[in-house]
C-alpha cells in the first residue's frame, strides 16, 4: 500500500506547514467573529473580511512565492468542504481568482512589491466575491432581483477587505520590529 | 558518536557568533548534560547536532559536526534523522496526528516502513514505554508527561543511535520528571548516546557522565555533575540547584476558617463532568505566597480561575477582609498569570504593554508607576522593545509586571518559572516574596519544587473530596510574615 | 458549524460514514440543485436531504437551521414586496419562483450540515490520507486540520488573557472597538501561527516529511457496505428529482 510522491522541489516543507497554519488561523479567526457579531451584521461582515486579507497579506509577505495564494486556497477550500460544509461549487471558482491574482501579482512586480502583493489580495477578494455571486445567480436565477441583497452583503464585506490589506501591512512592520520577518 | 571539532555558527541577520569555537565528544551509550543561562548558546548547540543549523537556520558555519561517523555538512537534516532523534520542550506543539497510534506512525509512513512492520514498531515503542492503554487516546486528552512519553517512543521507534533532549523537564511534575530519568537511564543502558539541554539539574544526577557549562557562544566548563555541587560556580553561571527537598509535606496548611480572604461554599463542575467543588471553604491569609499543591486533574488551575473571577461559581462567596466581593469586583482586585506568555502581551513595545494595564484601570497611563516598575523588574533595558521578542524569561517577567502593576490582593501565578535558568528564577522568586510582603495574598501553582522551597511559606492542598488538613502542621495566622 | 474535536460524542450511522461519502453527496446536491427548476422535484430532494440529516439525531440543531433558513426566506419575500411597492416596474414575485430558491438553499444545507455535525477532526486526517492527494496538497491539509482544535483552545486561552487584564469581551464592545479588538486578539494569534509554524517546520524536517520517493500508508479509510448502500439511494434521489424535473413543464406547484 504505497504510493509514489511527486518529486517536486518547489516546495519544500516549511513553506507548506506555514501554509496550512495560516489555513487554519484565517479559518478560526472567521468562525469566531461570525459567532460573536452574528453572520449578517454589517461589523461582522467587515472585520471578517478585514482579518481575511490582513492574514492574507501578511502570509504572502511570510512566503514571497509564486503559487502560495493558489494553494492556500485550494487547502483552505478542500479542508472546508470537508469539515465545515463550504460550498464545493465554490473551490474551482476560488482557485481560478487565485490564479489570476497571482498572475497579476507577476506582472506588477512579483512577490517583491509591497504594492504588487496589496493589489494582488484586493483582486482576488474582488474576484472570489463576483464569482460568488455568479454561483448565486444560478440558485437563485428565478429570483434575479435577490442578488441585489448579495451584492449589498459583498460590497459591505469588500469594505473590510480593502482596510484588511493596510492593516495587513501595518502588521507586516510590526512583525520586522519583533524580527519575525526580515527584509 | 557526537563529534564537535571547534566549531563556530552565527545565524543570518546577526553579526553575534551564537556558538564560538566548540568541541565536544561524546561515546556510544554516554549522557551529556549542557546547561547555562538562558541566550548562552545551548539551544544552537541543538540544532547544530541534528542539522537544522546550517541546513534550515542558514546562517555560516566553521569547523566540523559528526554524528555516527558522517558529517552533518555532507547530508541533509532527514538523512542526520536516521541516526539522531530530537525531543522538545513542548511535545504537542510538534505532533502531526491528532491520535496516539497516528503520531507514531507517522514519521514511520514518510519513510516508506511496510504498514505491518510500522503496527509492529508502534506496538514494540508502546510495550517499551507504557503506552499500550494510550494507542487510541487524542493527544488533546493526554498529560504533559504521557506527550512526552509519545514523543520519545514516536523517535526512539525510528532506531537512532544519538537522542537529544531539550528542556524535557520543563513542563513536567516531579514524578513524571523521575519516570523520564528511569526511561532515559534505561535507554542509556541499551547504548543510545544522550544529550540533555536542561536547566533543571537535581533530577539528572545519576543519569550524566560529563556536565557541559556554557556561557556567551562558549564551553566554559566540562565538568563530572558532581562539580556542580559548588554553590559558588552555579551562581557564577546562573544555574540551578542540583539537590531540591521536595518541602511540599512539610508546609503549614491553609485552613478553612481565619483569614483574610475568605472562600466558603464554593460548589463548581464543568458541563457533564463530576463536581470538582462542592461546599468548598477555605481561608487565605495576606502577607504570605501559598503554594497550592494536588495530583493533576484535582482542580488548582480550576481553582485559581474561580477565585480571579474568570470562571463563575455556581454557589459560593468570597470575601477579602471581611467584605463579600462580587464577581466583577473579584477581577479587579485579583490578578492571575497564566502559563502561556505569548497569549498574554498585545502592545508593541514593552512600555506600552505596561502603560495600557495603567491606563485601563485610570484615567490616564500611569508613567511614573511604570518606569518604577520595569526598574523592578530589570525590564527597563528592554523599553523599546517588542514584548514578543523577549526570550522566556524576560518575558514572564514582563507579565508578572503587568499583573503586579495593578496592586491585585490575590495575586495567582500558574508556572512562572517553567523553563528558565536560575537567575531568571532567582528574579521571579524574589519579586514574589516581596510582593507577598507588601500585604497581597500571592498563590503559586507549580511543578517546580525549588522554585516552591524558595517561596511557599504554606500550601493549600486539595484532594479529591476538597481541602487536605494535617492537624500538625496548620498555619498559626499569628505567625509573623516571611 | 460543529465539528466533534474528540473522539467523544454520539456514535450514528452518519458518524460511522466515511467522509468521502458525505463529500460526494454534497458536491452532487450542490451540483443538481443548480440544474433543477421544478418545485416537485425539489421538494422530493428535500425530503430526502431532510431524512439524511436525521440520522445525526441532532434535533437542536437540525430545528433552529431550518427556522434560520425559514426566517430569511421571509425576510427574502419581504424585502421582495417592498421593493415592488417602491418600484413597481420591478414586477410581483410569483409564489413558486420564491420557492424554488428555498427549496435549493434547504437542500444544501441539509447535506452540509448532516457532514458538520457527523464529523470528526481525526477523521478528516484520515480521509485526507486516503484520498492519496499530493504530497504539497496534503502536508498544509493536514496541518489545517491537525491545528484547527489547538486555535481554537489558544482564541480561548487569548480571551481568558483579555478578561484578565480587564477588558470588555461582549460583541458591542469588541465590534465597536475594532482597533482594540484586533490588537488584543489579533497579535497574540498571529504570533503564536508564526512560532508554530516554526516549530512544526523544524519537526517536520526532523521527521523526514516530504522527503523520500515513496510514502506508506499505516491506516487508510475503506468504503464499507452503508457508504455503498447511501451512495446508491443517494444516486437514485438525484436521477429521481432530474426525471421529475425533465416532466414537470411549468414550474408552478400547486396552483401557485
Amino acid at each position: 500500500m504505497t504510493e509514489s510522491k511527486q518529486n517536486s522541489p518547489y516546495w519544500n516543507v516549511r513553506e507548506l506547514v506555514v501554509i496550512g497554519i495560516f489555513a487554519a488561523v484565517i479559518k478560526v479567526s472567521s468562525i469566531l467573529v461570525a459567532l460573536v457579531g452574528g453572520g449578517m451584521n454589517p461589523l461582522t461582515l467587515i472585520m471578517k473580511n478585514l482579518l481575511f486579507t490582513t492574514l492574507l497579506v501578511v502570509l504572502l509577505y511570510k512566503l514571497r512565492k509564486f503559487g502560495t495564494l493558489t494553494l492556500f486556497l485550494g487547502v483552505s477550500a478542500l479542508v472546508s468542504a470537508m469539515l465545515l460544509g463550504g460550498s464545493l461549487v465554490l473551490i474551482p471558482a476560488s482557485i481560478l481568482a487565485g490564479l489570476i491574482a497571482e498572475a497579476l501579482i507577476k506582472l506588477l512586480g512579483g512577490y517583491r512589491s509591497p504594492a504588487a502583493i496589496m493589489i494582488g489580495v484586493a483582486i482576488y477578494d474582488a474576484l472570489s466575491k463576483l464569482m460568488s455571486l455568479g454561483v448565486s445567480w444560478f440558485m437563485l436565477r428565478e429570483q434575479p432581483k435577490m442578488i441585489i441583497m448579495g451584492a449589498v452583503i459583498v460590497a459591505v464585506g469588500y469594505v473590510g477587505s480593502l482596510i484588511g490589506l493596510f492593516t495587513g501591512r501595518y502588521f507586516v512592520k510590526e512583525l520586522r520590529h519583533a524580527g519575525i520577518i526580515h527584509q | 558518536m557526537l563529534r564537535f571539532t571547534d566549531v563556530t555558527y552565527s545565524y543570518p541577520f546577526s553579526d553575534k557568533q551564537a556558538v564560538e569555537q566548540i568541541s565536544l565528544h561524546a561515546e556510544a551509550g554516554q549522557a551529556l548534560l549542557c546547561t547555562g543561562s538562558s541566550g548562552c548558546g545551548k539551544s544552537t548547540l541543538i540544532r547544530l547536532a541534528n542539522g537544522l543549523a546550517p541546513h534550515y537556520f542558514q546562517g555560516d558555519l566553521k569547523g566540523q559536526v559528526v554524528v555516527a561517523g558522517t558529517d552533518n555538512a555532507d547530508r541533509p537534516i532527514h538523512a542526520i534523522g536516521h541516526d539522531l532523534g530530537t525531543l522538545f520542550q513542548d511535545p504537542e506543539q510538534q505532533f502531526f496526528a491528532l491520535n496516539v497510534t497516528d503520531e507514531l506512525a507517522f514519521a514511520h509512513e514518510w519513510r516508506n516502513t511496510p504498514p505491518n512492520l510500522i503496527k509492529e514498531r508502534i506496538m514494540a515503542a508502546a510495550q517499551q514505554f507504557g503506552l499500550l492503554e494510550l494507542l487510541e487516546s487524542s493527544i488533546h486528552e493526554l498529560s504533559e508527561g504521557q506527550k512526552q512519553k509519545i514523543a520519545l517512543a514516536g523517535i526512539m521507534s525510528l532506531g537512532p543511535k544519538l537522542l537529544i533532549l531539550d528542556e524535557p523537564s520543563a513542563n513536567l511534575d516531579p514524578e513524571a520528571t523521575r519516570e523520564l530519568a528511569l526511561m532515559l537511564a534505561d535507554l542509556k543502558k541499551s547504548g543510545v548516546t544522550l544529550l540533555i539541554v536542561d536547566h533543571r539539574l537535581y533530577w539528572l544526577r545519576d543519569l550524566i557522565d560529563q556536565v557541559l557549562v556554557m556561557e556567551n557562544g562558549r564551553i566554559v566548563k566540562q565538568i563530572p555533575f558532581a562539580e556542580l555541587d559548588d554553590d559558588a560556580l552555579r551562581e557564577r553561571y546562573g544555574l540551578r540547584n542540583t539537590s531540591v527537598h521536595d518541602r511540599r509535606g512539610q508546609l503549614a496548611c491553609v485552613t478553612s476558617h481565619s483569614g483574610a480572604i475568605s472562600i466558603s461554599g464554593l460548589t463548581f463542575a464543568y458541563q457533564g463532568k463530576a463536581p470538582l467543588f462542592t461546599d468548598f471553604s477555605v481561608a487565605l491569609p495576606k502577607g504570605m505566597v501559598i503554594g497550592i499543591i494536588g495530583t493533576n486533574g484535582v482542580g488548582k488551575t480550576t481553582f485559581a480561575r474561580l477565585i480571579t473571577g474568570l470562571l463563575p461559581m455556581k454557589c459560593g462567596n468570597i470575601s477579602i477582609d471581611g467584605k463579600p466581593v462580587t464577581p466583577k469586583e473579584l477581577m479587579h482586585r485579583s490578578s492571575i498569570v497564566l502559563q502561556n506568555t505569548d497569549h498574554q502581551l498585545h502592545m508593541h513595545t514593552v512600555r506600552k504593554e505596561l502603560e495600557a494595564v495603567t491606563h485601563h484601570h485610570a484615567d490616564r497611563a500611569d508613567t511614573v508607576a511604570v518606569a518604577a516598575i520595569m526598574q523592578e523588574f530589570n525590564i527597563a533595558h528592554l523599553a523599546d522593545r517588542h514584548p514578543q521578542s523577549l526570550s522566556g524569561g524576560e518575558k514572564q517577567r514582563l507579565v508578572i509586571a503587568c499583573a503586579v502593576i495593578r496592586q491585585p490582593d490575590i495575586l495567582i501565578l500558574d508556572e512562572p518559572t517553567s523553563g528558565l535558568d536560575g537567575a531568571n528564577m532567582a528574579v521571579i522568586a524574589e519579586t514574589i516574596t516581596r510582593f507577598a510582603r507588601r500585604g497581597a495574598c500571592v498563590l503559586v501553582i507549580s511543578h517546580d519544587l525549588e522554585l516552591l522551597e524558595r517561596v511557599c511559606t504554606c500550601r493549600m492542598e486539595l484532594c479529591s473530596t476538597g481541602l487536605k488538613t494535617d492537624n500538625t502542621k496548620e498555619l498559626n495566622h499569628e505567625q509573623p510574615n516571611n | 458549524m460543529q465539528v466533534s474535536f474528540t473522539s467523544n460524542g454520539p456514535e450514528t450511522p452518519l458518524h460511522q460514514m466515511d467522509v468521502r461519502t458525505k463529500m460526494l453527496i454534497s458536491a452532487a446536491a450542490s451540483l443538481v440543485v443548480i440544474l433543477l427548476k421544478s418545485v416537485p422535484a425539489l421538494a422530493l430532494l428535500s425530503l430526502a436531504s431532510a431524512g439524511y440529516l436525521m440520522l445525526t439525531r441532532r434535533w437542536r440543531v437540525m430545528i433552529i437551521a431550518w427556522i434560520v433558513i425559514l426566517l430569511l426566506w421571509i425576510t427574502a419575500v419581504g424585502f421582495m414586496n417592498l421593493m415592488h411597492l417602491f418600484m413597481p416596474k420591478m414586477g410581483a414575485s410569483g409564489m413558486a419562483n420564491m420557492l424554488i430558491p428555498f427549496l435549493r438553499s434547504l437542500v444544501l444545507v441539509n447535506t452540509l450540515l448532516a457532514m458538520a455535525l457527523s464529523t470528526r477532526i481525526q477523521g478528516i486526517l484520515t480521509t485526507l490520507r486516503s484520498l492519496h492527494l499530493p504530497y504539497w496538497l496534503y502536508i498544509p491539509a493536514a496541518v489545517m486540520v491537525r491545528f484547527l482544535p489547538s486555535l481554537v483552545e489558544d482564541m480561548r486561552q487569548i480571551a481568558e488573557a483579555i478578561r484578565i487584564k480587564g477588558y470588555p469581551l461582549n460583541p458591542w464592545a469588541l465590534l465597536f472597538s475594532p482597533r482594540r479588538t484586533i490588537r488584543l486578539f489579533f497579535v497574540p494569534m498571529l504570533f503564536r501561527a508564526l512560532r508554530t509554524s516554526d516549530d512544526l517546520g523544524i519537526a517536520a524536517e526532523l521527521k523526514g516529511v516530504g522527503y523520500g520517493d515513496r510514502i506508506s500508508r499505516f491506516r487508510e479509510q475503506r468504503f464499507s457496505r452503508f457508504d455503498y448502500g447511501t451512495l446508491a439511494a443517494s444516486c437514485a434521489c438525484f436521477i429521481l428529482s432530474l426525471v421529475i424535473n425533465a416532466y414537470s413543464k411549468v414550474t408552478t406547484f400547486m396552483g401557485m
